[in-house]
């Protein structure tokens, strides 16, 4: 069987935080585990986007393993995309960015985008008025 | 002392001192008033975000047999229809009969600005003049008469600041208030605000020249809810949302950088618009006014978690330590964002500048000026038949 990559959000509710799920997708399944981006906050709500490189039954069977603990596995193909030249810098995305991914420069007040800081919790997206924040697949 | 006369006349010949109202605080800084009130001659304010009290008259031109419109709809969105035949006017904030607040008045706005052509549908009864009950055709912001934007209520002289004391999340106008004092959002653009900087309406008036949504545009007096009364500081700019403008322009010479369709999460549609307001540096009282900076402009933070119309609030912060990111509430520092953009209105407030520096753009001495003593009054509490019911049952 051929080795696949595919690419995942894991949302660890508050009590799974410190959870050794990835320990096991490696040792079990047999998987590379890339971290893409994390943020994880004892006794809140954790969000990790990993790649996962291996065989596609292996990854089937990791992935349904960590869902058995209640971890929440959506599959990942996309990503937040900030529409520079419609936005206004408003700030009204800041207010729900808890990430801090989204933040106004104190110097030009303009806002930016800092991709590596964002979990794609996708709340900026409804939240901005002119709708130039979107999920691009 | 200057006059509109001389500093047009110095405008003319390209002699005139013109600043942001950022800038003239350095000024005032590094020389003092007297300075600002001997060297500038125009300092140029501004302010961009969310206005939901906007719209524009629309004159679409008559139908062949002609309509009297009845119904109207604009893209799905309706129009008012107690005008003229052929007149209507479109508030920004009706919201789609198909899309609800997904698209509004505020987007048909900024759609015939940038060219597109929109659906209009109107329904009417007959009548000997107009014997046509129905019409579906397509506009552009070319093919139809006139185009006036006319907004109730712009450019908030100062605007209070927004919090939730409540365990859930709000959506505002203010945008998303997070739960427990999650977050505080303010709204103004502090020393840049038009009538922050001129707190006494000494300039700002009925006929007064200004940049709106990218074209030019006239104050036409006081916006509603027009409140003078408001309580005010020793540099005499008010604690919390205080005067009004009421606008107008025409809509066919505007730029859609400047007007923008919003939909504010769960609340509606709103318009952004863009001010430009010019004040005369006239005489030294105007040039301490346009020299206040945010370190002493407060506003007000109210908690919207209590929907009464007199919240309690969290005391006072000014413009600097909103814009620090965070504020102190109780004890605990509480992050803070704006809702409207100071990017935005450093843009338009430089735009200007460059205007009345080319000569392109003149003052106009207000015909009279903002009223000082209006009454803002609540709605009155019930009507009679109502509160008696309430007294015979209670
Ligand atoms: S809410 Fe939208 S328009 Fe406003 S700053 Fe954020 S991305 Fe830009
Ligand atoms: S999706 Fe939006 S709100 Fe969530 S972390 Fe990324 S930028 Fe911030």
């Amino acid at each position: 069987m051929n080795t696949v990559t595919r690419r995942v959000i894991l949302t660890f509710p508050p009590n799974l935080v410190e959870d050794t799920a990835i320990y096991h997708l490696i040792k079990d399944y047999d998987l590379i585990v890339n971290i893409l981006r994390a943020k994880i906050i004892p006794k809140e709500i954790g969000r990790i986007v990993l790649e996962l490189r291996g065989k596609l039954d292996n990854i089937k069977k990791g992935l349904s393993y960590v869902e058995s603990k209640g971890i929440e596995v959506k599959s990942l193909a996309q990503d937040i995309q900030l529409n520079e030249d419609k936005c206004v810098s408003c700030g009204m995305c800041l207010a729900v960015c808890h990430q801090k991914a989204l933040t106004l420069n104190a110097v030009t007040w303009k806002i930016e985008f800092n991709r590596d800081d964002c979990v794609l919790c996708e709340q900026c997206v409804s939240v901005c008025p002119l709708k130039v924040i979107q999920v691009s697949f | 002392m200057k006059t509109y006369e001389e500093i047009n006349e110095k405008i003319k010949q390209g002699k005139a001192v013109v600043v942001t109202a950022d800038e003239v605080c350095e000024l005032a800084d590094a020389e003092g008033i007297k300075a600002v009130a001997d060297k500038v001659d125009v300092v140029t304010t501004a302010t961009f975000g969310p206005m939901c009290s906007s719209g524009v008259f629309l004159n679409f031109g008559h139908a062949d047999p002609p309509i009297k419109m009845d119904k109207i709809w604009l893209n799905d969105v309706p129009a008012y229809q107690g005008l003229a035949a052929v007149d209507t006017y479109l508030g920004a904030t009706a919201a789609s009969e198909t899309e609800g607040i997904q698209y509004g008045g505020g987007h048909v706005i900024e759609d015939l600005l940038s060219g597109k052509t929109i659906r209009l549908e109107a329904e009417g009864y007959k009548t000997d003049c107009y014997p046509a009950e129905r019409v579906t055709v397509q506009i552009t912001l070319d093919s139809i008469n006139q185009a006036t934007l006319l907004n109730p209520r712009n450019a908030y002289q100062n605007y209070a600041a927004a919090t939730n004391s409540s365990p859930r999340t709000l959506h505002t106008y203010m945008g998303t208030l997070l739960p427990r004092l999650g977050n505080v959002a303010y709204s103004t653009s502090g020393q840049l605000n038009p009538l922050i900087n001129d707190p006494e309406y000494r300039t700002i008036g009925f006929g007064t020249k200004i940049f709106l949504g990218g074209g030019i545009g006239y104050v036409l007096g006081e916006g509603t809810q027009h409140n003078p009364n408001q309580l005010r500081a020793a540099n005499k700019v008010p604690l919390s949302s205080a005067a009004t403008l009421m606008l107008m322009g025409d809509l066919k010479q505007m730029n859609a950088r400047y007007l923008r369709g919003a939909t504010i999460k769960q609340y509606g549609v709103s318009l952004m618009v863009g001010v430009g307001i010019p004040i005369p540096v006239l005489d030294e009282g105007i040039a301490e006014s346009v020299s206040i900076r945010d370190k002493d402009i407060y506003t007000t933070i109210y908690d919207y978690s209590i929907q009464k119309l007199s919240r309690p609030t969290y005391g006072r912060a000014s413009y600097q330590e909103l814009r620090s990111g965070s504020v102190q509430i109780n004890g605990n520092a509480v992050p803070t964002n704006p809702v409207s953009s100071l990017f935005m209105a450093r843009e338009i407030a430089a735009i200007l500048k460059d205007w009345i520096r080319r000569g392109e753009f003149f003052l106009v001495e207000p015909i009279r000026l903002l009223s000082r003593d209006t009454r803002f009054k609540p709605l009155p509490q019930k009507d009679t038949a109502a509160s008696q019911k309430d007294s015979v049952k209670s």
